[in-house]
């Protein structure tokens, strides 16, 4: 069996897929890679079922060794890597594209700034992480799943599973397939920066709580820009603005990937993908399927707004998206 | 049923919230309970997973192979035969022992509540073993239970100050609640005692050791106990 080994694991690197379902009654959350999207892309660039287990990366990227050269492809916020041959020589690849990694190379994967917060790296097999409560992923509060239940260390050596796409027969040069996916499958609304004033709003379903705010704070949360802290990590996205004030609540509730909570402090939580299953604080929204890539990808500072759509239109704008993801799957057809 | 269906509603566009009461009792634990495993027993089309809190069901569905309002329509239709199928007492569940150490240093506040019940700690720990206690769900953390029945006599305010290390097994109480601490985190229940059993393990189906509507039955042993052992 292939292996990659890390030379360097960046800040935060973990094994993530698209999540475990179906332990939520013994109180097992989703998990899973915080930007869905790109990881999905990523894995379809390499021939890899879309819900392979693959690298997530946090600001900083990972230096990774090849011994036996593999397909990769990166996708997410960051621009690129540089892949270093054995004989020394550098050569820069984009991301966004398959890229054959030769035999004893290494990878450095390149910064996630200013683009976003995450980086996706999916290598052609798979990561061959142990499949625990139906997922691959790492779940860092209860330490289990990925690899040994951690982010990636020096030294580690995370086995690959059979690619279902031949190695070249030229495995000594790097390639870069032209292939790539259009601008529809990242989380960035096209034409737009990814986190500015000039982004788009988050697009939220109303919260079930969402009636039991003051007006103002109601009119506060879809007006006001809210800033994400630097405490946020894949739990939940913190924010600071404009203090609102919430509803008592008695009781813990039922909360999801995207519940935006609101403690006493007054100060909103967007929740992600290693979320408790309860929470006792009100649920003033919950942000839109189609836009939890981009929470995901919100890095400290970012300054976001939300607006409100309704279910048909979140179920519409999912579904519309998941044709696309079905044509350029269609289209990746000879790389399997 | 011993408690109707009150609505559902959905909780962003990928799960619906089914609420079969307002508030805490055993009573309408047993009616989520029914409702939860009538609904895991439907296998209804696009839900990916099911789990009750103290007084509602969620319903996690994939809204790309379910809609939502024909998802709410079956839901209804399903838990409409529930009516007579609830058990009006008792558990739902198994009765799951819990062998527990009490006080000295597996419960550092067994002295405060005891002295904010005006209770010696003895008497403490004879309530806290004789009552039934009714689990209401797993949350807060992979195999924590919220237990429900703790004697009134018992009920204390959370702690002013959350402890910000509360070991792995830790048997808490908190206003008419116990729960148990599944790992080593912050906490701010009152600590009365500890258990050697582990509370969650990821290579056990269920990994949890308790679910929903199990009663609990807590067992004294002497302490120092060797809690901590095979538990993370």
């Amino acid at each position: 069996m292939s292996m990659i080994e890390v030379v360097a694991p960046g800040m935060l690197t973990t094994i993530q897929d698209l999540g475990r379902l179906g332990s939520r009654s013994s109180g097992v959350g989703p998990g899973g890679a915080m930007d869905a999207l790109s990881h999905r892309v990523a894995n379809l660039l390499v021939g890899n079922p879309d819900d392979a287990a693959a690298l997530e990366i946090t600001l900083l990227g990972p230096r990774l060794a090849f011994p036996a050269g593999a397909w990769v492809a990166i996708t997410g916020a960051a621009r690129g890597a540089v892949v270093v041959t054995a004989d020394g020589q550098s050569t820069p690849v984009p991301a966004g594209h398959p890229i054959w990694v030769p035999d004893a190379a290494t990878l450095a994967c390149g910064p996630c700034a200013p683009h976003g917060c995450r980086s996706t790296l999916a290598v052609a097999g798979g990561l061959d992480a142990p499949l625990i409560l139906g997922g691959r992923g790492t779940d860092l509060r209860s330490g289990f799943g990925g690899w040994q239940g951690r982010a990636l260390l020096g030294g580690d050596r995370i086995p690959v599973g059979a690619p279902s796409r031949k190695p070249p027969t030229d495995r000594r040069h790097v390639i870069v397939v032209p292939q790539t996916a259009p601008p529809e499958l990242t989380p960035w609304p096209a034409g737009s920066p990814a986190h500015g004033a000039a982004s788009p709003p988050i697009r939220v379903l109303r919260g079930p709580e969402f009636g039991a705010f003051p007006t103002a704070s109601r009119e506060a949360f879809f007006t006001d820009a809210f800033t994400v802290t630097p405490d946020s990590d894949r739990s939940g996205c913190r924010l600071s603005g404009q203090t609102l004030v919430p509803p008592t609540m008695t009781l813990s509730e039922v909360v999801v990937a995207g519940t935006i909570q609101v403690p006493p402090s007054g100060q909103p939580i967007v929740l992600a993908a290693d979320h408790p299953v309860t929470g006792g604080y009100p649920r003033i929204a919950v942000v839109a399927t189609i836009d939890l890539p981009r929470i995901g990808q919100a890095p400290p500072g970012a300054s976001l707004r939300f607006v409100e759509i309704g279910l048909d239109e979140a179920q519409r704008l999912l579904r519309e998206r998941e044709r696309t993801l079905r044509i350029f799957t269609l289209g990746l057809e000879h790389l399997r | 049923m011993a408690a109707s269906l009150i609505s559902i509603e959905p909780l962003g566009d990928a799960c619906l919230v089914v609420r079969l009461g307002t508030g805490i009792d055993a009573s309408t634990s047993r009616t989520v309970a029914a409702a939860t495993a009538s609904l895991a027993a439907a296998a209804l089309p696009g839900v990916v997973d099911i789990a009750p809190t103290f007084n509602t069901v969620a319903v996690v569905f994939d809204p790309l192979r379910a809609d939502a309002s024909d998802l709410s329509g079956a839901i209804q239709a399903r838990l409409g035969s529930l009516e007579g199928a609830v058990p009006t007492t008792g558990a739902t569940g198994p009765i799951v022992e819990i062998p527990v150490a009490y006080g000295g240093d597996d419960g550092p506040d067994l002295a405060a509540v005891a002295a904010h019940a005006r209770l010696d700690p003895e008497e403490i720990v004879r309530l806290h073993t004789t009552a039934d206690h009714v689990v209401g769900m797993i949350g807060f953390a992979p195999g924590f239970p919220y237990l429900l029945g703790l004697p009134a006599a018992l009920a204390i305010p959370r702690r002013a100050t959350p402890r910000t290390r509360v070991p792995a097994g830790s048997v808490a109480i908190a206003e008419r609640q116990t729960g148990i601490y599944p790992w080593t985190s912050p906490g701010g229940w009152h600590v009365i005692g500890r258990t050697p059993r582990a509370m969650f393990d990821a290579d056990r189906d269920p990994p949890a050791l308790l679910r929903a509507g199990d009663l609990v039955r807590f067992v004294p042993v002497a302490g120092p106990t060797s809690a901590g052992k095979g538990i993370r």
